[in-house]
Order: C-alpha cells, then sequence, then structure tokens
C-alpha cells in the first residue's frame, strides 16, 4: 500500500510533504523520553509487517499493523511510522522519497483516527472482539481510501485502479482484524499497561 | 539536531531528480520508459544496452516521452540511461523469448537471481531495525 516515486504530481508530493513535516513535528512535540523505547519497537514492527507474506491465491499480500500501532502510540504515531517509511524507501525500495509524504499520510493518518475514534468510547457498545476487529479492520479501509483518493488526485486515469486497489485489499483488512484480536488479546494479558492510553 | 535536520533536507532535495527507469517487453520489442522522481520525462537522454559480459550492443536517446525501444534479444540485458549532470541509472532486464534453448538458461538466472535476493531482503530487514535502534537512542540522547 505504498506509493512509489514519480506517480503523484508535484503538486500533490509538495502539499502532503508539508503536511507530513508538521505531522512528524506534532509528534516530535508530544513525545515522551519514557515512551521513546515503546515508539522504537512499534516503528520495527510497522518495518517488519511489510514482510509477513501472506499468498491469497495468485497474489501475495502483507501486513500493515497500523490499528495497533496507532492505539498504543497515540500522537507519537507519525514519527513511528515516518521512520519506518524511511527506511522502507531506502532500504527495500518500498514506496519512494518523494512520495514520503503522501505515505505518511496514508498510513499513520488512519492509524491516529483510531486511536481518537477507540478514546472516544464508541465501539463500548459492540462486543469486545468486534471492537478489536474493528481496530485492525478500519484503519486498513482507510488507508486504502485514502491511496485511491490521492491516485485520482494525481491523475484521473487512475480511477478504475484505484477501484481495484480497493477491491484487493478487502482481504488485507479482514486478516488485519483478526490478527488485532490475538495481539490485542495478549497484550491485556502480558502488558496491559500499553493499552492504558487507549482506554482498552 | 538542527544540523541533521539540515542534512537530510539536502538528501530529500537531491532525490527530487531521482532517475528512475521502467522496462516492460510487449510483440517482440522491449519499451525502455525513463523518468525523474518529479513525474518528468527523460528527453534526448543517453541509452546504452550491453550484454552480460557488459559488451555495448546498442545506443540511441531516448524520445520526446521519455521512451527508447529496441528489439527483443535472446539473453539478459542491461541498460544504462545517463540523463548528463551526473543523472545515470542502470537496470538488469531479462526478456521473454519463447522456444529457444536460452529460456531454460534465463530461467535458471531468474531462480537463482530470487534466491540471491532473498539473502540481501534479510539483510536489509536487519539493517533497518539496526537504523531504528540507532535514531530512536540518538533522539532519547539528545533529548536528555
Amino acid at each position: 500500500m505504498h506509493i512509489s516515486d514519480g506517480i503523484l504530481s508535484s503538486e500533490l508530493v509538495i502539499a502532503t510533504s508539508a503536511v507530513g513535516l508538521v505531522l512528524v513535528a506534532y509528534s516530535l512535540k508530544n513525545l515522551k523520553n519514557e515512551t521513546i523505547s515503546l515508539v522504537s519497537a512499534m516503528s520495527a514492527v510497522f518495518f517488519i509487517a511489510s514482510f509477513i507474506h501472506i499468498p491469497l491465491g495468485p497474489v501475495q499480500i502483507h501486513l500493515i499493523m497500523i490499528g495497533l500501532v496507532g492505539i498504543l502510540l497515540g500522537k507519537v504515531v507519525f514519527l513511528a511510522i515516518f521512520v519506518a517509511l524511511l527506511l522502507q524507501a531506502m532500504l527495500l525500495g518500498y514506496g519512494g522519497l518523494s512520495s514520503l509524504g503522501a505515505n505518511l499520510l496514508i498510513m499513520a493518518l488512519p492509524a491516529f483516527i483510531t486511536f481518537l475514534f477507540i478514546r472516544s468510547g464508541v465501539l463500548n457498545l459492540f462486543h469486545e472482539k468486534i471492537k478489536y476487529f474493528c481496530i485492525g479492520f478500519f484503519p486498513a479501509l482507510l488507508a486504502t481510501v485514502f491511496m485511491a483518493l490521492l491516485l485520482i488526485l494525481a491523475n484521473e486515469e487512475y480511477l478504475y485502479a484505484s477501484y481495484t486497489i480497493i477491491l484487493t485489499n478487502i482481504p488485507v483488512m479482514v486478516i488485519e482484524g483478526l490478527v488485532t484480536i490475538f495481539l490485542i488479546h495478549y497484550l491485556k494479558k502480558a502488558m496491559p499497561s500499553l493499552l492504558k492510553e487507549a482506554k482498552l | 539536531m538542527r544540523i541533521l535536520i539540515i542534512l537530510f533536507s539536502v538528501v530529500l532535495f537531491s532525490y527530487a531528480h531521482k532517475l528512475n527507469i521502467f522496462i516492460t517487453q510487449e510483440n517482440g520489442t522491449i519499451y525502455i520508459n525513463s523518468y525523474f522522481a518529479s513525474g518528468q520525462a527523460c528527453q534526448n537522454c543517453e541509452v546504452s544496452i550491453f550484454d552480460e559480459r557488459n559488451k555495448l550492443l546498442n545506443k540511441g536517446e531516448s524520445n520526446s516521452d521519455g521512451y527508447y525501444t529496441l528489439d527483443v534479444v535472446p539473453h539478459p540485458i542491461e541498460v544504462q540511461v545517463d540523463a548528463g549532470s551526473g543523472h545515470m541509472q542502470m537496470r538488469s532486464f531479462i526478456p521473454e523469448v519463447e522456444n529457444t534453448t536460452t529460456t531454460i538458461d534465463i530461467k535458471k538466472e531468474l531462480i537463482l537471481e530470487k534466491k540471491n535476493n532473498s539473502f540481501s531482503d534479510i539483510f536489509k530487514m536487519l539493517l533497518g531495525l539496526i537504523l531504528i535502534a540507532a535514531f530512536f537512542f540518538v533522539l532519547k540522547r539528545v533529548r536528555t
């Protein structure tokens, strides 16, 4: 779910880079010394998640784990994902450097929105497992929609490609939701203090 | 910290003009598309085609859309695009050639290249993790 170099127009690159820079600065401002280790670990989780490939018929999909990263980090999620995206672009060729801002908005913004959503307590009406499934499912859905929107804004020719991206990422969203259920259950037993800020 | 940000900005600006190459094959013709990271086509850029032994096979210039075409050859090729002013990129390409004895050799090379790439991916993953840890370690030191 990364946009490579040369896909987005110059105006979009500048706009998304500027917004991305502001968000990373916001994260740096809200970063506490005690949470730097957690931010580092979550950045590593996001970086490694792209290596976990799940074969799905003729294609292979990979996890993104932005839901879990979002609820554990909150406001500092932008810094964690920025560092991971930068290294993915430089070392692995996933995404690009000029599209770093756009990829940051695609990945980190849904994670932060999910954090705000969970903290508001709206999902407390539902069963625990449904809530945990939504933590994995919705950020993946938002990320796909944001990516589709950016592609359409870049060039109208990408309209049908955007629809295809949304359809092909539905299995990713479902798998993310299922994996998140298990992970949050484990964290609640092993390290419940991590979930305090998200009020889970 | 300020010096790091300035240095990083310099690197970022230098990547704004990164040259990309995209190679496809269709109906017996190889299409080489060269473009900058900004999306601008690499017009009238020097394109050189080498074989596996680095022998020059073909040389020419890309057109106004950044495209250069050549007929399919029955062996892997190295494509070099030179946009001038230090902007140069190289890409390998293995053409699909049907019903020839070289197809088996090409497939063997492809399998070998995939095996080599999986080792380098693991190395890059470990390097990425080390760099993440190093970045946040330095950040913690700077803040304290």
